[in-house]
């Protein structure tokens, strides 16, 4: 009974917070139960970022544009920033500025390397750091360091021909 | 589809996976790289008696800010113990900007290096040891074998939280003969620019 209350209470705090901008800090464990709920696309895609690295700056609105090219039945974009407890504010008028919406993540401080692993072991810690996931929450592919739009329209056109959308 | 997928990413990965693994030898030591005080030399003439520190670092990456003040302390650590360190910038992309050989060396001089800052002009050392992020060490004994590789300590926003330093016990280990007990670890940084 607890659990469904749980999960009731989890779906609607994300459906009601669609328009607006919420961030929750999490470990990884916490994210992908946030996630799992309420991911109703083909494909998600975690982008691992900071507001003071250059190239995840750089690189941030080519993602918020995949929007553009993607329902949200094909694509769900969830962003993880890892920015200290100190640069909380930051984090969040970064995003209203990209006009992000909805539920994204803050890492929770500490446990970094835990962090790395449970995300991908084979991932270097190296950030900006973007992970596609198949709506069951495994992951199909990953990369490390700044890309371009075409890049990750690229990318997210062959996974998804590969789990049989019509793109 | 689906293979050609499957064949990516195991691809992928593979190349991911190119970092040099505990044991073996430096490579990249006759490569020649050029310190901030003008000087060139090879990569291998930083190695002490007991061996060589080696990390990969660049001027304006947050982590490498925030574990800027170990670096000094590490350097005394490596002198005391005969290993020689040299933080190298791989950044070659940048090296037109903000990781170019003049802001390197005031960046140096802000932070008070107390050892040797050299430009990796083409990312060469970078490749080859399969280092993708700054900061990140790897320390080698005095056979040039790499016995440590990773992270300074687990805690780069407080030097004095700190509950691993696994760099400095690695570097101890590694001056008195000793097996380095954590070999390798992990933590976030900045991704290379190639």
């Amino acid at each position: 009974m607890k659990n469904i209350i749980i999960f009731i209470l989890v779906i609607l705090s994300i459906k009601c917070s669609n328009d607006t901008l919420s961030v929750k800090v999490v470990t990884v464990p916490e994210l992908f139960n946030n996630v799992k709920y309420t991911n109703e696309s083909t494909l998600m895609l975690l982008n691992i970022w900071s507001t003071s690295c250059i190239p995840c700056v750089q690189e941030f609105p080519y993602i918020v544009n995949l929007k553009k090219h993607y329902d949200i039945s094909k694509l769900n974009i969830v962003f993880l920033s890892t920015d200290w407890d100190e640069n909380a504010e930051d984090v969040e008028k970064f995003l209203l500025s990209q006009k992000v919406r909805g539920q994204h993540y803050r890492k929770e401080e500490g446990n970094t390397q835990k962090f790395i692993d449970d995300i991908c072991p084979s991932w270097s810690g190296a950030v900006p750091f973007t992970g596609i996931f198949s709506r069951e929450l495994n992951l199909l592919s990953f990369w490390e360091g700044k890309r371009d739009e075409k890049f990750f329209i690229s990318k997210i056109d062959s996974l998804l021909e590969s789990k049989g959308e019509t793109l | 589809m689906i293979r050609a997928l499957i064949f990516s990413i195991i691809l992928f990965s593979t190349l991911m996976s190119k970092e040099i693994s505990i044991g073996s030898v430096m490579p990249g030591s006759e490569f020649i790289v050029k310190n901030i005080n003008g000087k060139k030399s090879k990569l291998g003439d930083y190695k002490k008696e007991n061996g060589l520190l080696v990390i990969f670092s660049c001027n304006t990456c947050p982590w490498v800010i925030r574990w800027q003040d170990r670096y000094n302390p590490i350097s005394e650590l490596c002198s005391d113990n005969e290993i020689g360190f040299v933080a190298v910038n791989s950044n070659a992309s940048l090296h037109d900007g903000v990781d170019s050989f003049d802001a390197m060396k005031e960046h140096a001089k802000k932070y008070g290096y107390s050892f040797p800052y050299v430009l990796d002009s083409e990312s060469k050392i970078a490749k080859v040891f399969g280092a993708m992020k700054t900061p990140h060490v790897y320390l080698f004994e005095n056979n040039g074998e790499l016995a440590y590789r990773g992270a300074i300590d687990d805690n780069a926003k407080d030097a004095k939280k700190t509950k691993m330093n696994y760099l400095a016990d690695a570097i101890n280990s590694v001056s008195t003969g000793k097996k380095v007990k954590i070999k390798t670890t992990k933590t976030l940084g900045c991704s290379i620019k190639f």
